[in-house]
């Protein structure tokens, strides 16, 4: 399925972007990273969508919360580099899968967001087992 | 230490929560559109966050270009997963994005010549044996249905 290949895909990049921002980080500290990385972003994301030509959505009466994701991942970057200072970094990855798939399961229990919603199989309370006791095997050998 | 757990379980939550509230913005503007809301809002909000700290100017460097490629390999990836997200669950998408996460990050640290733990990759095989589990038992769910 071409969706799910495009999720792998994403999870690939994600460890390369992270590398590269690490390098960066190294060199001008994390505030300024982070703002520098969402700058390098935003100019290919702009020149992207004005070659696509597409007319400009009107900004609908959407709910405040949709715009905030870009928000919610500078959070993201103060949390994890919070959490690796005492921590360390595989923990703090470890941790993060079991923060993300709680909610993820959550989400998917409630429909909240418009996510739609699905009952928690008896499949997805093994395979959330599995990978518990993975994390908990990372989190011994970090 | 409990203030690092719960430090990090949030970390993990707001990956789920920025990337569900991206999507659903991707879905209602469209994806480029959404993507350049996304950084526009992380830019201002970083730049605010960094204005509060007073911290000294550090300029860009410019001896390194592959530097500068971390912003656009984030937009690729931001693009990629409002395009998967509002088509798999919630739960099957972390797992993906997790299993490949961990397996590119193996392989940069071998590249780098870091050693292999090999405790984090038995791990690592507990979690995809996970996914493996998940998407077998949606299989049979979907054929159980069908039927």
């Amino acid at each position: 399925m071409k969706y799910s290949i495009a999720a792998v895909l994403s999870g690939v990049l994600i460890s390369v972007m992270i590398w590269i921002n690490a390098q960066l980080t190294d060199i001008v500290g994390n505030y300024h990273a982070t703002v520098y990385i969402h700058i390098c972003g935003l100019i290919p994301c702009v020149i992207i969508w004005l070659c696509s030509r597409q007319k400009l959505h009107p900004a609908k009466r959407l709910p405040i919360l949709m715009y905030m994701g870009g928000v919610v991942g500078v959070a993201t970057v103060l949390f994890n580099n919070a959490s690796v200072l005492t921590l360390g970094v595989s923990i703090t990855l470890a941790l993060g899968l079991l923060g993300q798939l709680i909610l993820s399961l959550l989400m998917d229990r409630f429909g909240l967001l418009g996510v739609t919603k699905r009952s928690i199989s008896k499949s997805q309370w093994i395979s959330a087992s599995l990978v518990l006791v993975g994390i908990a095997i990372m989190m011994i050998g970090g | 230490m409990n203030a690092g757990v719960i430090m990090a379980l949030l970390a993990g939550g707001s990956v789920v929560l920025n990337r569900v509230l991206n999507a659903d913005i991707g879905k209602e503007l469209g994806i480029r559109q959404g993507t350049v809301f996304n950084y526009i809002t992380g830019l201002i909000t970083s730049l605010i966050v960094m204005l509060i700290l007073r911290e000294p100017f550090v300029p860009l460097p410019t001896h390194n270009l592959l530097l500068y490629t971390g912003g656009m390999i984030g937009v690729a990836v931001v693009m990629l997963s409002n395009y998967a997200a509002p088509k798999l669950s919630v739960f099957l998408m972390t797992l993906l994005v997790f299993v490949s996460q961990f397996a590119t990050a193996l392989i940069i640290d071998g590249l780098s010549g870091l050693p292999l733990s090999w405790l984090k990759a038995l791990g690592g095989a507990f979690v995809l044996g996970g996914l493996a589990v998940h998407v077998i038992g949606e299989k049979k769910r979907q054929e159980a249905v069908a039927q």
